[in-house]
């Protein structure tokens, strides 16, 4: 369990380890530990945190319910499409709750501070295993397939 | 199926509900001599004040119930035969297994008869402790979703009444049948009762009654037992005077009961409805949520006899069609007849009442019972209310089954037979290709995250899968906030597999109601499993102790988040809505700074347990270590860090 200063202040716990992670929760795991030096290699994993990017989108992008897929996502084409995306959300209804994408104008996030969190989506986009390769989904579909 | 005040209560239609209440304050006054008989008048009842308002307590009844307890004068000679222990041998009767319930002065009588009385005593029902009342109907709630027949809890007044009501709700809204005991004492702590004890459950609850006598208690808590269980299943609740309980009792009878009554189809739409399943060349048979097990059961008979391929709700709750049975599954070619179970059924559904509206029904005064919602919420699901159509039949499935079978069964030769043998082939070979087409693409979802850290929920149910497959096991805990994975990655075939969500979506029940599945299991050789979310645990985590206390067969997995996530997404929503940022969505919604450590937590109620688990290739054997202990008949949880969903 490693700790994330938050806005330079009061100390933040995350939920986060490193082993048995991938390269990309390394990498997160990483500015976790070490602020200074993840300013400096990818600040955008504290942003990425900060924001609650996570909250849909899972620590390391890959939340079934809106993975971070930079291969089949538009949005994550290029930087200038990104940020265009997060300053157009027009879902503006306040009365009823929703998980939808939040708005974020650049009084809320930065230019300089989207970027960062498009370079660290990029950066977290590592592959899995194909589901043959898990010995357990495997033996889950093969059992189905010899029912 | 009004709901009454007393068993001899003659409240009228017409009055509105501050009459109706003043009137029964006013009756219950004057019944007040009469129901005290047996007693010296109170002391709290003679301070009184004249006119009005309520009595404060008096230093001697706070003594006796925050300070160290004075044992009441004993009486003249020692109980023969007290309403309480004809109580206890009427709950024999009735088969009540359990009754769970946190100790109060209102059911002093009859809690010592529970756990005294009979041979040998505190067993059918037995007394099973919990720490909260909410837990206790919580456990009722498991119990019944996991058996299809009520259990027992037992509440102390006003102050058991309100700390059930969140519970009670629920358990209205998701038509489980409930025994619901209170315990009410006139002549003690005037805040622990009131004239209508039901009232401020009576919006979300199917029946209640506050019997006068000891002859009417037996016989309303058989109504409350008959209530419970006939379609619309639901919660319902007898108010016992202490008096009651303690008089004594030494002839009197339990009264006759008759099995509970189902409304059933009748005999020219059996025959209407089982010609056409017959005569069609690929009927097809939907099939929603079921009351109990025998009618899964029938169920599985009539669709294996007319070869009708079928739909399950097995995976969004209990008591449905098998999941992986051959006929499951979307079936081979169009259907040209379809008949709905508890479910919309394109030609014809036979469709039990709704508690809702029975509750609407009841209300023949107009009084509005707390303007419960009509709601959208079906069998703990959310969605439209099923609307009968004219073709449609207003009768319990479950009951109405055993005519079709046996009015189709008449129709079938060895033609239809040999058609519906080769209907069936076809029917299985489909269905397992879909099965396979749709376990391959949620595989592909699934396998995303595989090695993240914090764990993604689809690896737990996945890694569990290996190891309770061969078991008998019970998914207690509602899944929705959890993945669902137990939906395409498990086999949902029993009717007590997966026993749904919470009822009215709201958090606290996870914990209680599965220690109440457990305590099903424990005596049936099944095995709970209990993924549980953290924000729910912390509203009643007391049922910690009771599993461990009661040896309750229940692997906890934490789906540990670290908050309130739902409402983590709603914020940081709003908060972009608004343009200020999501930076700040925590406050409020999470559980960090510190952090919680269910291991302890466990470990402190006396529930063996380890974790927190970060890596998941930890995993499966932390599984392994927990179920040895649970087959072993103990409680245990691990603690995972877990992706937000």
């Amino acid at each position: 369990m490693r700790t994330r200063r938050k806005n330079g202040g009061e100390a933040l716990p995350l939920p986060l380890a490193g082993r048995g992670a991938l390269f990309l929760s390394a990498l997160l795991a990483l500015a976790l530990a070490h602020p200074a030096q993840a300013q400096e290699s990818d600040p955008g994993a504290d942003l990425y945190f900060r924001h609650g990017c996570y909250g849909c989108h899972g620590f390391d992008g890959k939340s079934r319910m809106m993975m971070l897929d930079a291969e089949t996502s538009g949005i994550l084409r290029d930087e200038a499409t990104f940020i265009a995306f997060l300053r157009m959300r027009a879902d503006q209804n306040p009365m009823l709750p929703s998980t939808r994408m939040p708005n974020y104008p650049e009084s809320a996030l930065p230019d300089e501070d989207a970027r960062a969190i498009y370079a660290h989506i990029l950066a977290i986009q590592a592959p899995d295993p194909a589901a043959e390769e898990i010995p357990v989904l495997k033996s889950i579909l093969d059992e189905a397939a010899s029912e | 199926m009004a709901a009454r005040k007393g068993s001899d209560s003659s409240a009228k239609p017409g009055v509105d509900r501050r009459r109706f209440l003043g009137a029964s304050v006013a009756g219950a006054a004057a019944a007040v001599p009469g129901s005290l008989a047996l007693g010296a008048a109170p002391a709290a009842a003679q301070d009184a004040p004249a006119a009005g308002g309520v009595p404060a307590p008096t230093p001697e009844g706070l003594a006796r119930d925050a300070g160290p307890a004075t044992p009441p004068a004993p009486p003249a000679r020692a109980a023969v035969r007290p309403g309480s222990d004809v109580m206890v041998e009427l709950l024999r009767q009735l088969g009540v297994e359990y009754i769970a319930s946190n100790p109060g002065s209102s059911f002093e009588g009859l809690q010592e008869s529970i756990i005294n009385h009979g041979d040998p005593p505190n067993v059918m029902p037995e007394f099973i402790t919990a720490l909260h009342e909410e837990s206790a109907v919580d456990m009722a709630h498991g119990y019944a979703k996991a058996t299809g027949k009520p259990m027992a809890a037992l509440l102390h007044g006003t102050l058991g009444v309100q700390h059930a009501a969140m519970a009670i709700y629920q358990a209205f809204h998701n038509q489980v049948p409930i025994l619901i005991l209170v315990g009410r004492d006139d002549g003690f702590i005037q805040e622990h009762t009131a004239d209508d004890m039901a009232s401020m459950v009576r919006a979300f609850t199917k029946w209640d009654a506050q019997p006068r006598t000891l002859t009417a208690a037996l016989l309303d808590i058989q109504q409350a037992w008959h209530q419970a269980q006939t379609a619309p299943c639901g919660p319902s609740l007898v108010v016992l005077d202490t008096e009651l309980q303690k008089e004594e009792a030494p002839d009197l009878q339990i009264p006759i009961f008759t099995p509970p009554h189902q409304p059933t189809i009748g005999e020219a739409r059996a025959k209407e409805i089982a010609q056409s399943l017959v005569a069609a060349q690929n009927p097809r048979i939907e099939v929603g949520r079921l009351r109990t097990h025998a009618g899964v059961a029938a169920a599985v008979e009539l669709a294996e006899l007319v070869g009708a391929s079928t739909s399950t709700r097995a995976a969004q709750g209990p008591m449905s069609f098998p999941q992986r049975h051959p006929l499951c599954g979307p079936g081979e070619g169009e259907p040209d007849y379809v008949l709905g179970l508890e479910a919309p059924g394109e030609t014809c559904a036979i469709m039990g009442p709704h508690v809702r509206t029975v509750a609407r029904e009841r209300d023949v005064t107009g009084i509005g019972f707390g303007n419960i919602r009509e709601g959208r919420v079906r069998e703990g699901g959310f969605g439209a209310p099923y609307e009968m159509r004219e073709f449609d039949v207003a009768a319990d499935a479950e009951a109405s089954l055993p005519f079709l079978i046996a009015e189709a069964r008449a129709l079938i030769d060895e033609s239809k037979r040999q058609a519906i043998d080769g209907r069936k082939s076809s029917h299985a070979e489909a269905n397992k290709k879909a099965r396979v087409d749709s376990l391959t693409a949620a595989l592909e979802q699934k396998r995303r995250g595989w090695n993240s850290s914090p764990v993604s929920l689809a690896r737990i149910y996945a890694e569990l899968w290996p190891l309770i497959k061969d078991e008998n096991w019970i998914l207690a805990s509602p899944a929705n906030f959890t993945g669902n994975h137990h939906a395409d990655l498990w086999d949902n075939d029993k009717p007590w597999s997966y026993l749904g969500a919470q009822g009215a979506g709201g958090i606290g029940i996870g914990l209680g109601s599965s220690v109440g599945a457990g305590l099903a299991a424990r005596s049936r050789g099944q095995i709970v499993i209990n993924i549980q979310a953290d924000g729910d645990i912390n509203f009643v985590p007391g049922s910690l102790w009771t599993a461990a206390h009661h040896r309750v067969p229940m692997l906890t997995v934490m789906h540990n988040n670290r908050a309130w996530h739902q409402e983590f997404m709603f914020i940081e929503y709003m908060a972009g809505v608004r343009g200020r940022g999501t930076d700040r969505a925590e406050i409020g919604t999470t559980l960090r700074d510190p952090h919680i450590d269910y291991a302890k937590m466990a470990e402190a109620y006396g529930v063996e347990s380890e974790g927190p688990i970060e890596d998941p290739e930890e995993l499966a054997a932390a599984f392994a270590r927990g179920l040895a202990v649970v087959k072993e008949g103990r409680p245990y949880l691990i603690d995972v860090i877990c992706q937000p969903r």
